[in-house]
């Protein structure tokens, strides 16, 4: 895929990086001033964001992400964590990723995209989601839950 | 993205059979978006003209019951009502063809061949009718039981769908 002759480096190659980061500062701006703990504020009223959820009454593996952005964004670390671990280490992920982006970017190497994942990882990314579908939604597993 | 100069077309001094693969790149994430975009705008311009016509007999009985009606609102809003119906059956019927069976056998439904990027199988052939509907039925299932479906490619490494790996397809750009 990235077998071009020649990539942009320096300041050419960052616009993609900026734009992925400028995205992820708006949401995460729109997510520390509008409280995703209050009922109604991201999804409609009394059915809330996740399809998944307001079906089952279950926890989907990505429930309580938005809140766990919103305490992340309030430096509220536990809350954070209580409301969607995964979540926490995805932003972290993320963040690590870009960074490393940047960096192959700005050096003028092909990194075409900031994230890609092998077979492996993929398996080992959804293996991790079933499992913790499941644990949040046993009783021994309620502090997973939102 | 940075532009890139066209392919190299064959030497014409070396005629080497033509590869079962239109192009090796792999579509990207926003050109197969823009390209889903367009064939549901079709789908969903045809089917709201068909939903708005059975609101408006669906009005129109209402008015009735209320008595308020013309002279013969009855009629007019059964023609509506079935009006309205078929044309909601023609959008399914449309998506069907465009994105199943159309884009089985020519790789292309009406957006991709906008966007310039076809879906083949991992043997470089195309789908197939069949297994384009089929392509296309996995898509509803697994993509109406989870979004993540159609944000996978953004991090997978062949830029996958799950019902890409399903049915073992990949979609890539399209020779010029």
């Amino acid at each position: 895929m990235t077998t071009m002759a020649r990539s942009d480096s320096g300041w050419a190659a960052l616009r993609q990086p900026a734009l992925i980061a400028a995205g992820g500062a708006a949401l995460a701006v729109a997510l520390h001033l509008r409280d995703p703990n209050v009922a109604g504020s991201w999804g409609p009223a009394g059915i809330g964001l996740c399809p998944f959820h307001a079906v089952t009454g279950l926890w989907c593996p990505g429930c309580g992400g938005l809140r766990a952005v919103h305490h992340l964004t309030h430096m509220e670390w536990g809350a954070a964590l209580t409301s969607n671990v995964l979540t926490v280490v995805l932003v972290a992920l993320l963040v690590v990723a870009w960074g490393r982006w940047v960096h192959l970017r700005w050096q003028g190497l092909p990194a075409r995209r900031m994230l890609v994942l092998t077979p492996t990882a993929s398996m080992a990314v959804l293996s991790t989601m079933a499992v913790f579908t499941v644990v949040r939604n046993l009783p021994v597993g309620a502090f997973l839950a939102p | 993205m940075t532009a890139m100069p066209p392919p190299p077309s064959q030497p014409p001094s070396q005629p080497v059979p033509a590869p079962q693969q239109p192009a090796g790149r792999y579509a990207t994430w926003g050109s197969r978006a823009i390209a889903w975009l367009i064939d549901g705008a079709i789908v969903g311009a045809i089917a709201g003209v068909g939903i708005m016509m059975v609101a408006v007999a669906a009005a129109g009985t209402a008015a009735v019951s209320e008595g308020a009606g013309n002279a013969e609102p009855g009629a007019a809003g059964g023609v509506f009502l079935v009006l309205g119906l078929g044309l909601y059956a023609v959008a399914i019927g449309f998506n069907l063809w465009n994105q199943g069976w159309r884009q089985g056998e020519t790789g292309q439904s009406i957006g991709k061949s906008v966007m310039k990027i076809s879906v083949i199988r991992d043997t470089g052939e195309f789908m197939g009718g069949g297994l384009g509907i089929g392509r296309l039925l996995v898509n509803w299932i697994v993509g109406g039981a989870c979004a993540l479906n159609y944000l996978w490619p953004l991090w997978d490494d062949r830029v996958q769908t799950w019902a890409d790996k399903i049915v073992s397809t990949i979609v890539v750009e399209t020779a010029p």
